[in-house]
């Protein structure tokens, strides 16, 4: 099932005085129920609007937008009780305790107050849920933000930015609580600027540049368009092997205890040619592209 | 929509603001209250002698007066003045003190209420709250309801607790330091019809500040537009076109707090000389407490129907 469906959606905002600005260029957009999706781009790229349209808080010019299943903004009260969402700073009262803000939303859903300790518990704010809002840091408040988006106990948990202004210990926290919820089957929306982390996290990604998606897929399929068709070798013999790959027409880099090959379209080419001469290979590692420097060669590209 | 409800008028009087707001009326209530009682009383006064210099100046000319063969000589000349002792009635009258009382914490509470929801929408729109809000309840509609009548129900509330405080107040000083003759069960039920639609002005007045500061997006704007409309805007109109006087909302708010009042008619004279000329005081025209009542509340339909378009289709960003 798809829990989220974008298509053809275009926005521009209109300011006085200023010229307008376009969000969103034609964007179609698909996550399928289950797992952690990415959704990657640079600043100003149009994520925060994209996640605004799906929630029903920013109104497309023109194009459709479905979440699990209903067209927003109509159909959004049939599913909104199953849909939590955190969009980038969380939105609390400052001079309410973390406890009676979590209270007043599970009051308006109609949620057991249980939920609300349970919630508290599950981001490590227990000892500090009747403090004022305002006393918090960045890293407690965005906790906060994630515990409203989990009371709901949501089939689809939208998160912007989750990592915002939580130091590392915090963003491995909530790194392992998004892995262990998309085992869960709670299907994951992320929207970060931290590549590793969605590298990391996701199953699928969808990339997006000046309100257009440039890239999407699994996360392997998204790296594969980069490939860097490098394979790391070790042998016994470096300087043997690399002669008997130039001699198979490779082209080859020797090291001190490894060589690399350029251009491999399989990396079994390799070690056939050297098994040919009975050379038998210790190590052989495709050198992949990680998500970051895929995520820069697109959108530098894309801009 | 009744969870909504609820937790809306959770939220309104968990604000600190309402609190302070409440203690602090309370309180004040309290000291107005005690003050009342303590000054509250039946003196005896004597007038005071006049100074010793004008009863000098007084002798001295009626001596002179008489050495001129003016007055006759057997008239006395020492001031006459009355000594007689007489009351002074400071107590408090129950009759009419209960109703004063009454039209005070009405407009006492009238004000609280035009700071408190103004307050209320623009917090909300401040801390972006209200965006989160709609992560739970999509249907814009319901939320502005719900705020809506939160407001009210809340300054209802705080109204009924200021009435009865201040009304038992009012009573009790009257019986003990005062009087309370004439006070009837009909000027209970008359003073209870003032409450009552003093509640609807309460209500007028929460929900018109509701609508200026959410349509704004902040508080500063429901409070800048009353200053505005108050201190400048009716005051022009009244001396520039009295004829729109029984458009203004403090004559309407009188009429309903009054049952009635007279306003300048659509067409009043103009020029000088012009209201003797014409028996002025024949021609008023007479602001009823129900056309208080509709003229507010068509106002209020318009700022709210406003509110309504531009929550349920601008931008929440």
């Amino acid at each position: 099932m798809r829990v989220i469906e974008v298509s053809g959606v275009h926005k521009t905002y209109t300011r006085l005085r200023k010229p307008p600005q376009r969000a969103i260029d034609n964007l179609d957009l698909v996550v399928e129920e289950g797992g952690v999706h990415g959704f990657l781009g640079p600043n100003g790229s149009g994520k925060t609007t994209t996640i605004r349209m799906i929630l029903g808080l920013v109104e497309p010019d023109a194009g459709e937008v479905r979440l699990l299943g209903e067209p927003v903004p109509q159909g959004l009260p049939d599913v909104i009780s199953e849909v939590g969402a955190l969009v980038e700073t969380p939105l609390f009262f400052p001079n309410f305790s973390g406890r009676l803000n979590l209270e007043l939303l599970a009051q308006v859903a109609g949620l057991p107050r249980d939920r609300v300790d349970e919630s508290l518990d599950r981001v490590g704010l227990t000892d500090r849920a009747d403090d004022r809002v305002k006393a918090y840091s960045l890293g407690m408040k965005q906790r906060l933000g994630i515990a409203a988006a989990l009371m709901k106990r949501p089939r689809l948990l939208i998160l912007d930015e989750p990592s915002n202004g939580l130091d590392p210990a915090g963003i491995r926290e909530v790194r392992e609580l998004i892995r262990a919820l998309g085992s869960r089957g709670v299907t994951v929306f992320l929207s970060s600027h931290l590549l590793g982390e969605v590298e990391q996290v996701c199953d699928t990604v969808d990339i997006l540049v000046r309100g257009r998606r440039i890239a999407s897929g699994s996360v392997q399929e998204v790296l594969a368009t980069k490939a860097t068709g490098q394979v790391r070798v070790r042998t016994a013999d470096i300087a043997l092997a690399a002669r008997t790959l130039e001699a198979a027409g490779m082209t080859v880099a020797p090291f001190d205890d490894h060589l690399l090959v350029y251009d491999v379209a399989d990396p079994a080419t390799v070690t056939k040619a050297l098994a040919q001469k009975r050379q038998y290979v210790t190590e052989l590692v495709p050198i992949t592209a990680n998500l970051e420097s895929v995520f820069l060669e697109l959108t530098e590209g894309a801009a | 929509m009744i969870a909504l409800l609820r937790a809306e008028v959770h939220r309104f009087t968990s604000r600190r603001l309402m609190r302070v707001l409440a203690v602090a009326t309370l309180a004040i209530l309290a000291l107005i209250l005690l003050r009342v009682a303590s000054i509250s009383e039946v003196r005896t006064e004597r007038p005071p002698a006049p100074p010793q210099f004008i009863v000098d100046e007084h002798r001295q000319a009626c001596e002179q007066a008489k050495a001129r063969g003016e007055i006759p000589p057997s008239e006395p000349c020492d001031i006459e003045y009355n000594q007689a002792a007489y009351e002074v009635d400071q107590r408090v009258h129950a009759r009419t003190a209960l109703r004063e009382a009454t039209t005070a914490a009405t407009v006492v509470v009238a004000l609280l209420a035009f700071v408190a929801a103004a307050s209320y929408v623009g917090a909300e729109w401040h801390h972006g709250t209200m965006q989160a809000l709609l992560f739970w309840e999509p249907r814009r509609g319901r939320v502005l309801f719900a705020k809506a009548a939160a407001a009210v129900l809340v300054s209802l509330a705080f109204m009924l607790v200021l009435q009865v405080v201040t009304y038992a107040g009012t009573y009790l000083i009257a019986a003990t330091r005062g009087t309370t003759t004439g006070v009837t069960s009909g000027l209970h039920i008359s003073n209870l019809l003032l409450v009552l639609r003093g509640g609807v002005f309460v209500s007028i007045v929460a929900l018109l500040s509701y609508a200026i500061a959410g349509l704004a997006r902040i508080t500063g704007a429901a409070l800048g537009a009353a200053f505005f409309y108050f201190a400048i805007f009716e005051n022009v109109i009244a001396g520039v076109r009295p004829g729109w006087e029984r458009w203004l909302i403090t004559r309407n708010v009188a009429a309903i707090l009054a049952q009635k009042i007279q306003v300048q008619p659509a067409h009043p004279p103009r020029g000088p000389g012009a209201f003797e000329d014409q028996f002025l005081e024949f021609r008023m025209y007479t602001l009823t407490s129900t056309r208080g009542v509709i003229t507010l509340g068509v106002y209020l339909t318009i700022l709210l129907g406003a509110y309504y378009l531009v929550f349920t289709r601008r931008d929440v960003t």
